[in-house]
């Protein structure tokens, strides 16, 4: 084809975002990340009224919690719990097979390869189920355009899809109830004692399920710490290095380590983390009963002054200065950086990749302090990070057995459902190691991905019992972590912004750049602030507004 | 040689009655008529184009009537709002789109000096080449990296232009201070053009050198016999040969100019920054398609479009005053 | 009147022997010279990333921490790389995929521009303006993803193959290309034979078409890689995954991984490594590589009508 076809892939290819500024990341950097660019997840226009907490309340599932494994590491404070060992027995929580020969197809995103259609992993878990679920599984970085593009056409539409909340498509308030089924009819209240595995899922999750005051989604929970200061612990001791304990010393420090005739620098672009390390919100605030932007706040001032001392003291690698994000896992694991700012779900899977080279690896994640030096103010990241819809043309019985197997789906860890999910079959996709952790074989690893796992998922927990090293820094830190979270403004409610609002923060994401890079001067965020207000953003406040009144 | 006539009938045509003859536009119609029946094969030949252009081409382009619109993508086609031409006031309000504009005309121009005539000059050098080994090796090398996504050929740029990259690791470790190529606004220019002319100059060459090859060497030998050199050979056989692809390239080239470089501005914006990198593209694109915001989208497409349009065309016209068929011509 | 016709193979790989045309002078050592060190500083400038992405391909993990990114100077060397995206069959399935998509698709794709570009190259033909312009609008008005979506669903084209071929068919540079190439051929020998009586199909085979062996090879190829290229259609419009072409597989190689948390067995959604990026950067141009020299004759080979005699 011509060069003009060519291009003109290219260009659709390339509207997934390759920076930060989206999604590319983990699941919990990637709904944090979005909220806190402050750019809107893509979201649309309201037209239905403003719904009340008390409409929220009337349509959720009443919270009944199960336990099939008790925790090493208990949760605190909503913090995240650890097993360090996977228990002896696994029991089933579903006790008779929860389909009854239905076949659905159901639209969900990969951002890995895509597994073959019909291998033995979705023979052996549909088997389970009863049902016949065919996935259509879809390149995650491209996602957006094409729920977008399906949920134009509704006789295309699936019988269940996966949305990620940050792939929300604009004026989805008008699509949700056109093409999504109301499952209040069947979960709200103690209607979700039929599906115990739902109901286990924490009452935030489910809040934030609710659109325009009716529940339509199935949620992934997500975590209340989604981010944090990575640090490379092996080579901080080795260089006799101290955790800093303040904005400024922070910076003195890692310019200090900074070498580069070793190829070292002190970090890569730490702007996610370090705005949460000034408090700053994710959206919005409020002082004396008025709702102030993020843009708005002193915080944001100071943490994007920070930003710019850091790059200016040299301690920042030329590459992350230069915007290359998809390399920042590279180069801290070749220890080409000390500190980075990731989400949290990044850990795990840098100990994966790094360990079989490198035993002495050790990662971890700071404790949080806030610029000055005291306790810091966390603002809890979104209860649900991905979303599935069940389509409204489904019929009574068939939505019933679509939640029978989101039931199957939300076991908890410590059933033989979730080892099912999670790692396949033992002795075709996975064996036990000497500690009794699954490990997938090849087999395993191409077959066994997340695909019923987004449907809906239980309650989020550390299981990774193959590092149980890491299962307890982890967990303790989230511990110690959730002792200083605390709600955000409009903390879980799903609200819907008009699509014109939507590229309001792209002038402030420009703008890091060019004042971290010295290309402009701090006193230009008075101008985007100007602009940004009179372009939209008191339009915006008034919108929001009127939910923090209702 | 016979020479056909374009503007008799064809020979068995009936001719021309006296008394039609004087009815000026009867006889036009007839000879459209004619040219039509004359014509009619190659009508035929093009009619499979047609119609898949006009199914799968024009038909989405109507699309574009949500321009026009408040659209929502839920909401039928044609039940959308009208907003008249609101769009195309936002689009022509924001300052940043007429940044990129300037970014875009900017890109284009230096590439149509420093890119357009590289491939050209290629091809000649490469077919003055005796050894068809080395021919044959060095074309088979060249047009790789446009296979290459830009993706990946920023990040070779960056591991040998960038701050930790190889050319700063040789000059710090002779004492010189690093310089980051990679993050200069005012140099960004130049480096653009390096990574098009890297990625797609040895694929350029293989139009011109299909085009090199139509070219009878027996010209060139005759001119060799009459005593012209090397040079007055390019000169008077060689280019003017390859005039007319080269302005055909030249004049769709520019219909496409203000599409420039897309992924390849969208991995370096940041680091260059929005004022340096933004073109037209990128800006629709963080203006409009990321956030779903197809209406503004279409509206800053269509301007684009119209431009474009009147450009080629321009250049079209331009082209003829030269002498050349350019893109198409009257007759 | 006679025609004479001088196939110039000038790129002939079977020559070995460098052979100077009778008439053309030697060249100044000067100029040989430089122009040796021009064109080989070009080759130098891709061939040496091109051996870093090579070399980073086949390189262990170690050895890419250890050069913290990029590969220069060889270390452990290791397949495995290849191996885990080879393993599996998706890649093979993918690749046939794609090749039969390419294969018909361009095969369409040439017939019916090659109609269309002879169509258009009359001087004067009927209506050629009008059409010619209808053509070329296209070139400059994108249609929107959703309206494409929505037509090829109305059409009943989701999850089909040909939802990735009839589309993306026609390609008006193309067109216009090759009907640049149509005019430069001296009209008067196709005149004779439309006076002669021979028909437009028959001047099309017999005289056109084998003249113009060079640009259809280059347009061929133009379309072929469109083809083999083109994912983010495939992404839209296939639902099952055995549907996918190689392209969309591949680039699910390159994505970072994204980790859900709470899943107990890490291994699931392999993140890819450098060494495997750079893997998949290679696996996509092999069947080029493997193409392209068959095709390179043919570009640079043209049927020549010598002088017209008589």
């Amino acid at each position: 084809m011509s060069i003009h076809t060519a291009s003109s892939d290219l260009r659709a290819f390339a509207k997934k975002p390759l920076n930060r500024r989206s999604f590319l990341g983990f699941v919990g950097a990637g709904a944090a990340a979005a909220t806190l660019a402050g750019c809107s997840t893509g979201t649309a226009s309201s037209s239905g009224g403003v719904f009340t907490a008390a409409d929220i309340a009337g349509v959720i599932p009443n919270y009944y919690p199960v336990d099939y494994a008790v925790p090493d590491i208990v949760s605190v404070a909503g913090s995240t719990a650890g097993f360090l060992t996977l228990p002896a027995t696994l029991r089933k929580s579903v006790e008779k097979i929860p389909g009854s020969g239905g076949s659905y197809t159901a639209l969900s995103p990969a951002w890995w390869t895509i597994p073959s259609a019909n291998n033995s992993y979705f023979k052996a878990v549909n088997k389970e189920l009863g049902t016949d679920v065919k996935f259509q599984v879809s390149d995650g970085n491209t996602y957006g355009e094409k729920i977008q593009a399906v949920l134009a056409s509704p006789n295309n539409v699936p019988d269940m899809v996966v949305i990620p909340s940050w792939n929300l498509p604009p004026k989805f308030d008008q699509a949700v109830g056109s093409l999504f089924a109301d499952l209040s009819p069947f979960l709200a209240g103690d209607k979700v004692k039929d599906y115990p595995n739902l109901a286990n899922i924490p009452t935030d999750a489910w809040k934030y399920s609710v659109f325009q005051g009716k529940l339509y989604g199935l949620p992934y929970p997500g975590e209340v710490i989604q981010n944090a200061f990575f640090y490379r612990k092996d080579i901080f001791d080795e260089l006799g290095l101290e955790l800093p304990t303040d904005a400024d010393s922070f910076i003195d420090i890692l310019a200090d380590a900074t070498d580069p005739s070793k190829n070292r620098w002190g970090s890569d672009d730490l702007w996610n983390a370090g705005q949460i390390m000034f408090g700053v919100p994710d959206k919005w605030t409020e002082i004396d009963g008025k709702l102030v932007h993020k843009f708005e706040t002193e915080q944001f001032r100071a943490a994007l002054d920070w930003l710019t001392r850091l790059y200016k003291s040299g301690a920042v690698h030329p590459d992350a200065m230069a915007g290359n994000d998809q390399q920042a896992n590279s180069r801290y694991e070749a220890g080409n950086t000390l500190v980075k700012s990731d989400g949290v779900g990044g850990w795990a899977e840098s100990l994966a990749r790094v360990l079989p080279s490198n035993p002495s690896y050790n990662t971890q994640a700071m404790d949080y302090f806030a610029a000055d030096g005291g306790d810091p103010v966390l603002y809890k990241g979104s209860p649900a990070s991905i979303f599935s819809f069940i389509n409204k043309k489904a019929d009574e019985a068939a939505i019933k057995e679509m939640l029978a197997v989101a039931n199957f789906a939300a076991a908890p860890f410590g059933t033989a459902e979730y080892q099912l999910l999670n790692s396949g079959v033992k002795g075709t996709h996975y064996d036990l190691d000497a500690n009794g952790a699954p490990v997938l074989n090849e087999k395993g690893q191409a077959e066994v991905t997340s695909t019923y796992s987004f449907l809906v998922h239980p309650p989020v927990v550390q299981a990774h019992v193959e590092y149980p090293q890491f299962v307890t820094d982890y967990c303790n830190w989230s511990a110690r972590m959730s002792a200083f979270a605390t709600d955000p403004v409009l903390y879980g409610v799903q609200i819907q912004e008009p699509a014109k609002f939507g590229s309001l923060g792209t002038p402030f994401d420009d703008l890091k750049a060019d004042v971290a890079n010295g290309r402009k001067d701090l006193s230009a965020l008075d101008g985007a602030i100007k602009t940004w207000k009179s372009k939209g953003g008191d339009e915006l406040r008034k919108f929001y507004q009127k939910y923090l009144d209702a | 040689m016979t020479v056909v006539d374009e503007r008799r009938p064809t020979p068995g045509a009936p001719p021309a009655d006296p008394a039609i003859q004087k009815n000026a536009t009867e006889r036009k119609r007839r000879k459209r008529r004619a040219l039509f029946r004359r014509d009619r094969t190659l009508l035929l030949m093009v009619l499979p184009a047609l119609v898949l252009t006009a199914l799968f081409a024009y038909v989405p382009i109507v699309g574009n009537a949500i321009a026009f619109q408040d659209y929502s993508p839920y909401v039928g086609m044609f039940e959308n709002p009208w907003v008249g031409f609101a769009n195309f006031e936002r689009v022509l309000a924001d300052e940043a789109f007429w940044s990129a504009v300037r970014n875009t005309l900017t890109i284009t121009a230096f590439q149509l000096v420093f890119f357009f005539p590289v491939p050209i000059m290629m091809a000649i050098l490469l077919q003055g080449l005796l050894s068809p080994r080395i021919r044959s090796l060095f074309q088979s090398i060249v047009y790789l990296p446009h296979f290459l996504s830009w993706v990946i050929v920023i990040s070779i740029f960056q591991q040998i232009l960038g701050g930790a990259g190889l050319l700063n690791q040789f000059l710090r470790d002779n004492g010189i201070e690093a310089v980051n190529l990679m993050t200069q606004p005012d140099t960004f220019l130049i480096l653009v053009t390096s990574q098009a002319l890297w990625k797609d100059a040895g694929w350029g060459i293989i139009v011109f050198l299909a085009a090199l090859s139509a070219i009878d060497p027996s010209l060139y030998e005759a001119a060799a016999m009459d005593g012209a050199g090397r040079r007055k050979r390019m000169w008077h056989i060689t280019l003017p040969a390859l005039r007319p692809i080269i302005i055909l390239l030249l004049i769709l080239r520019l219909g496409d100019s203000l599409t420039v470089g897309f992924e390849q501005l969208l991995l370096q914006r940041d680091a260059v920054g929005a004022g340096a990198a933004e073109v037209l593209d990128t800006f629709v694109y963080y203006s409009g398609i990321q956030n779903g915001d197809w209406s503004y989208a279409a509206a800053a497409g269509l301007i684009k479009g119209v431009i474009s349009v009147l450009l080629v065309l321009g250049a079209n016209k331009l082209a003829h005053l030269f002498g050349e068929a350019g893109v198409y011509q009257k007759s | 009147m006679s025609i004479t016709t001088r196939p110039i193979d000038s790129s002939h790989p079977r020559t070995s022997k460098v052979v100077r045309p009778a008439w053309e002078e030697p060249r100044a050592p000067l100029e040989a010279g430089a122009r040796a060190i021009v064109l080989f500083v070009m080759a130098a400038l891709i061939v040496v990333p091109l051996y870093i992405v090579v070399l980073t391909s086949f390189s262990s993990q170690a050895t890419i921490t250890a050069a913290g990114g990029m590969v220069i100077v060889p270390g452990e060397l290791t397949f495995s790389a290849y191996e885990q995206i080879l393993s599996g069959g998706v890649v093979t399935r993918a690749v046939m995929v794609s090749v039969g998509i390419t294969a018909v698709g361009t095969l369409i794709s040439l017939v019916v521009s090659v109609m269309a570009a002879y169509g258009l190259s009359r001087p004067g033909s009927f209506a050629h303006r009008p059409i010619l312009f209808f053509l070329l609008i296209t070139m400059f008005f994108g249609a929107g993803m959703i309206p494409s979506y929505l037509l090829v669903s109305n059409l009943g084209l989701i999850n089909s193959y040909w939802s990735l071929i009839l589309p993306s068919c026609i390609s008006v540079f193309n067109i216009f290309l090759m009907r640049g190439f149509f005019m430069g051929i001296d009209q008067s020998i196709l005149d004779s034979a439309r006076i002669d009586g021979a028909g437009d199909w028959r001047i099309l085979s017999k005289m056109v078409l084998p003249m113009s062996k060079s640009v259809i090879t280059v347009i061929g190829l133009f379309y072929g890689v469109g083809y083999w290229n083109a994912f983010f259609n495939a992404t839209l419009y296939i639902n099952d995954s055995e549907k996918l072409p190689l392209q969309v597989i591949l680039r699910s190689y390159v994505l970072q991984g994204v980790s859900v948390p709470g899943q107990v067995a890490v291994g699931s959604g392999e993140v890819a490594t450098l060494a495997v990026q750079m893997a998949v950067v290679i696996i996509a141009l092999v069947p080029v590589l493997i193409v392209y020299p068959f095709l390179q004759k043919h570009i640079s080979s043209g049927v020549m009508i010598g002088a017209v005699k008589g």
